[in-house]
């Protein structure tokens, strides 16, 4: 067995992501080829295949992950192998797994059927996760650029519409940007520290810098910049409610689960870990990047009218809480954020699924005020919706509370009080706004004409309720949650330390 | 039947008993919700009546103790216990629950299965927030209240519900996430002397804390009950939920809602920070509050157009009073401080009845549109003239009881305070008998209030318990001042011996280490670090 079984979970998702592709081109969608056959039945039908491939092999990489959850590699190896990439991989493909169940019935209601769809955020996940697991600076830029331009492209992926277009271009862009950033950051990196991987790296910079300190900080820095362009950290966010809100909204969805889930993880351990020994010359950069991205989306979201947008805003908000536990830089640091982000990822994932179903097709109802009177009509999706809206804002028995409750641990114990009260503070602002969602649905009679969204079909249902189920459970009962968030990075290697080289266990 | 009680499953099964007949009223018919809310309810009164009995006067620690580890990893445990200050409390939540169900059977008319599961919710969160013996199940059962009084106001409110809801919430929330901040610093302190983190009551209150550690926590503690009690100034969400509320809202409110401040202070933060309670600073604010939520409150309820509103204010006033008792830090005021608060649970509760009776009938809440009804409603007029004069506090009404234990403990300790204070009894009477009088008396002169009809079989059923209580309470007070007096005698004697023990001389000498980093790391945030 070689070192190459590491990549097993990547290598599932390529697999499927090549088959859906070639299949839509040697498979006609009518299936006999017949002139005029190819109408929405075909498409329809391909499209549930491709789902379903899809989803089967997002299930095959989760259990491709936790089975070389026992395995180790040599901490100088390009890929990890521990508890933390498989917490990342579990939050990571855990979510998608949400979104693409969900998002199907919006699909099929868009009309937006291309096999390219399912292939994309198939690539886009082996990027996320490229990104996550990698330890050497050349291969995370390959995961975060796979990443990037995989959801640039989903971004704008109905053609037709120019708010997509446009937020694809703005993404675009400032994602191109934000790159450039990340490798000029890793080329000065590899010039304080001589090489590329990040053991390595902590190495030489537990040992003192060897190319002086100017290089570091400004190869930190850049780095730095560059990743907080990607987890939309405030001044760095500006585009982020523009893409959210032009994508289609399982792609907003799948950007404010996955896209920032990775990128989130990626900057943790190499800030935390790797380049733990440098802390000062991070840390104050990123305690005011944390500050700043609780605060102004908190108070641009309350003016927000649009649903959509208000839950962009929020996400960016919530990158700030994250940003908490990296300033911690603690174990508690690391394990809370993590166990943030998967309470986060569900609810995100839950929240934009009824968002697009309510809002009907051409995406007509998502203001504020067209969920007046839903709560009522639609007692499920209110329920289901009040459940999210309530762990966003940190309340308890809900897993949010849970999540909240451990990063306060987390900046308490590093002895960063302003920093919860800040966190509880903002928390606050954000409780009207989504108490707003929450008193239309419940508070205000619909008009006449309003639209009521259809009864979602059992399967949508079945999967929101399993949202709904999970947060409870991650609020009422998280110590076992708890013990593998702290368990996860139990095994992640202190800098400096050589672990012997073992196989993983023969399949 | 006694030895039952001696277990432990009785304390949990008044949490989850509400909570389970919420659900029910969830899924049975729209028509017999009310009938399943109004069984469960019964049904906890008549389980928690005998706690009355069983409880033992002698104890002043914790009884019917039940500490199950819940998320080990961080010390948390479900812990439920009972004790002087609490069982008044848990079983005032029994007593008044089934009254607000009955109360409402005629006013709600709408979304009737939603209503009852939201007030039996509501009681879940009552309850637990009066046994709950570790402060990550407190924090859990004090936020969980406030959604389904939010929905109360907000579904079934008046006409400015929506505004009335959301400044409840936020006003209450503002004060609680401080002291989460609080809670999960002193969880932090006492992991760093013990080397394992402890969200119980236990382990924390046995912390010996510097004093200006103290200070800062006690002050993340304080504003979130000095939101909920409330004090002055922080009482304005108070008028706007009573008003908009309905009336099993209201009486919710303020039978039991109000008395979670007290609570609180009673609970943890006097045991907790005993030098920060003592000190002479924060006690005479405190006082000061206090008294000017008598005086204020007393002047603006005599001015208000609006029963319901009228009604609303007096409850300032009167959770003045029992600041007061409690910040004489004497056993006196303090077992008249909780006395109080029963008493103000009986009869402003009875009095939002009153009021919601009428309402159902009039339409109106406006004192200027009712005069001379006792000509119509002589039993209704019977009924509010005990009450008003249970809440004015005349001798041989509840009322009285409690005030005057009050006046007396914080007399010795505060002469002038209390001295003051006394003439908000008279004010009290200022607001209180022209608005009787004016509602009961003068001319029968409007049309429309000749065919008012008097209070019926239903209401005079839920009206009948209160006014005994308050008859009761009213002459024999012994039997439930009994029930509190170990544990508020034990609760003084911890504050002197620990505020004793702190060394107050240098206000920046703190004494564990840790405590410095938290407290100076709070200094700076809240006050630009001013030292």
């Amino acid at each position: 067995m070689s070192h190459w079984v590491a990549f097993l979970p990547e290598v599932v998702l390529s697999l499927a992501a090549m088959f859906i592709l070639m299949r839509d081109a040697f498979v006609r969608p009518d299936g006999g080829g017949a002139a005029g056959g190819a109408g929405a039945g075909g498409d329809h039908r391909r499209m549930s295949v491709d789902c379903l491939v899809t989803l089967y092999s997002i299930a095959g990489a989760l259990i491709a992950s936790l089975w070389l959850m026992d395995a180790s590699a040599p901490t100088d190896a390009m890929i990890a192998l521990d508890g933390f990439r498989v917490a990342a991989d579990v939050i990571l493909l855990g979510g998608a797994l949400l979104v693409v169940s969900l998002s199907r019935d919006y699909l099929d209601r868009e009309g937006l059927r291309s096999p390219e769809f399912h292939a994309l955020i198939l690539l886009a996940l082996v990027g996320m996760m490229v990104l996550v697991a990698a330890r050497d600076l050349i291969l995370l830029f390959v995961g975060l650029e796979l990443m990037s331009i995989s959801v640039y492209v989903l971004t704008g992926f109905v053609r037709k519409n120019p708010r997509s277009s446009e937020a694809s271009l703005k993404y675009f862009i400032v994602g191109a940007f934000a790159s450039a950033f990340v490798v000029y950051g890793i080329a000065l990196l590899y010039g304080a520290t001589g090489t590329t991987r990040l053991a390595t790296a902590a190495e030489v910079i537990a040992a003192g810098p060897a190319g002086g300190d100017l290089l570091l900080v400004a190869g930190i820095g850049l780095l730095l910049i560059g990743f907080a362009f990607k987890i939309a950290a405030v001044p760095f966010h500006m585009w982020a409610p523009d893409a959210y809100d032009g994508a289609p909204t399982p792609v907003t969805s799948f950007m404010a689960t996955g896209v920032k889930a990775a990128a989130f993880i990626a900057l943790l351990r190499v800030l935390t870990v790797d380049l733990g020994g440098a802390a000062e010359v991070w840390k104050g950069a990123v305690w005011w990047l944390a500050i700043l991205t609780m605060i102004v989306p908190n108070l641009v979201a309350l003016s927000q009218q649009d649903v959509k947008r208000m839950l962009a805003y929020s996400s960016v908000a919530h990158a700030g809480y994250l940003l908490v536990g990296v300033v911690a830089a603690s174990e508690l640091g690391r394990s809370a954020s993590l166990f943030y982000l998967a309470a986060y990822t569900v609810v995100t994932a839950g929240s934009f699924a009824i968002v697009f179903h309510v809002a009907g097709r051409g995406d007509r109802n998502q203001r504020v005020r067209d969920y007046r009177g839903l709560g009522w009509r639609r007692p499920v999706l209110g329920v289901a919706l009040l459940v999210f809206l309530l762990s966003l804002a940190g309340f308890p028995p809900t897993a949010g509370f849970v999540g909240k409750l451990y990063l306060l641990r987390a900046a308490v114990d590093a002895g960063e009080i302003a920093l919860a009260v800040t966190l509880v503070l903002t928390s606050l602002v954000a409780y009207y706004y989504y108490l707003r969602v929450v008193w239309k649905m419940y508070f205000e009679a619909a008009p006449e004409d309003a639209h009521t969204p259809p009864s979602p079909r059992p399967g949508f249902n079945l999967v929101i309720g399993t949202c709904v189920a999970l947060i409870l459970l991650g609020g009422l009962f998280p110590g076992r949650i708890i013990d593998r968030a702290r368990d996860a990075l139990a095994d992640t290697p202190a800098p400096g330390m050589v672990v012997q080289a073992e196989d993983p266990p023969s399949p | 039947m006694m030895a039952l009680y001696d277990g432990h499953w009785i304390l949990t099964a008044l949490v989850l008993l509400p909570l389970v007949g919420g659900a029910a009223c969830l899924v049975v018919p729209e028509a017999r919700a009310k009938t399943v809310a109004l069984a469960t309810t019964l049904v906890l009164f008549a389980l928690s009546l005998p706690l009355f009995w069983t409880f033992d006067t002698a104890e002043p620690g914790f009884q019917n103790l039940v500490s199950i580890p819940w998320i080990e990893a961080w010390g948390i445990s479900y812990a439920v216990g009972l004790d002087g200050i609490s069982i008044l409390m848990i079983l005032l939540t029994t007593f008044t629950m089934p009254l607000a169900v009955a109360g409402s059977f005629s006013y709600i008319r709408r979304r009737e299965r939603a209503f009852y599961a939201m007030l039996l919710f509501l009681t879940t969160g009552m309850i637990g927030v009066f046994v709950a013996l570790d402060l990550f199940l407190f924090y859990v059962f004090w936020e969980i209240m406030l959604i389904p009084m939010y929905f109360l106001i907000g579904v079934w409110g008046g006409e400015r519900r929506i505004y009335s809801a959301v400044k409840f919430f936020l006003y209450t929330a503002v004060g609680s996430l401080l002291m989460l901040v609080a809670i999960v610093t002193l969880a932090w302190i006492f992991q760093d002397g013990s080397g394992a983190w402890s969200f119980a009551y236990e382990d924390l209150v046995s912390l010996e804390l510097a004093r200006r550690a103290q200070l800062w926590l006690f002050a993340g503690f304080a504003l979130a009950f000095a939101i909920k009690v409330p004090l002055f100034p922080f009482h304005t969400w108070l008028p706007d939920a009573h008003v908009e509320a309905p009336t099993a809202g209201s009486v919710i409110l303020a039978g039991v809602l109000l008395k979670m401040g007290v609570y609180g202070f009673l609970r943890f933060g006097l045991p907790f920070f005993p030098a920060a309670a003592t000190d002479p600073v924060v006690v005479n604010a405190m006082l000061v509050l206090g008294l000017i939520g008598i005086l204020y409150a007393a002047w603006v309820a005599a001015v208000q157009p609006d029963a319901k509103k009228l009604i609303a204010y007096t409850s300032v006033a009167h959770l003045g009073f029992v600041v007061l008792g409690v910040f004489g830090l004497t056993t006196q005021g303090i077992e008249g401080g909780i006395l109080q608060m029963v008493n103000h649970g009986i009869s402003t509760g009875a009095l939002f009845l009153l009021i919601g009776m009428l309402y159902e009938r009039r339409h109106s809440r406006e004192i200027a549109d009712f005069g001379g009804i006792a000509k119509v409603m002589p039993v209704f007029a019977f009924a509010l003239v005990v009450v008003a004069l249970s809440s004015v506090g005349l001798p041989g009404t509840n009322g009285f009881v409690g005030e005057f234990l009050i006046l007396v403990g914080t007399f010795r300790t505060h002469p002038w305070i209390a001295a003051i204070a006394t003439t908000g009894v008279i004010f009290a009477a200022c607001y209180m008998l022209p608005m009787v009088q004016r509602v009961l008396f003068n001319r029968l002169d409007r049309e429309e209030n000749r065919a008012l009809t008097d209070v019926n079989r239903r209401e005079r059923l839920i009206l009948a318990p209160l006014l005994a209580l308050i008859l009761l309470i009213g002459v024999w007070p012994g039997p439930f001042l009994n029930r509190t007096r170990a544990s508020v005698q034990a609760l003084i004697e911890h504050v002197e011996t620990r505020s004793a023990n702190v060394p107050a001389a240098e206000p920046l000498s703190v004494e564990p280490v840790p405590v410095e980093a938290a407290s100076a790391g709070a200094a700076s945030v809240e006050a630009g670090g001013g030292e």
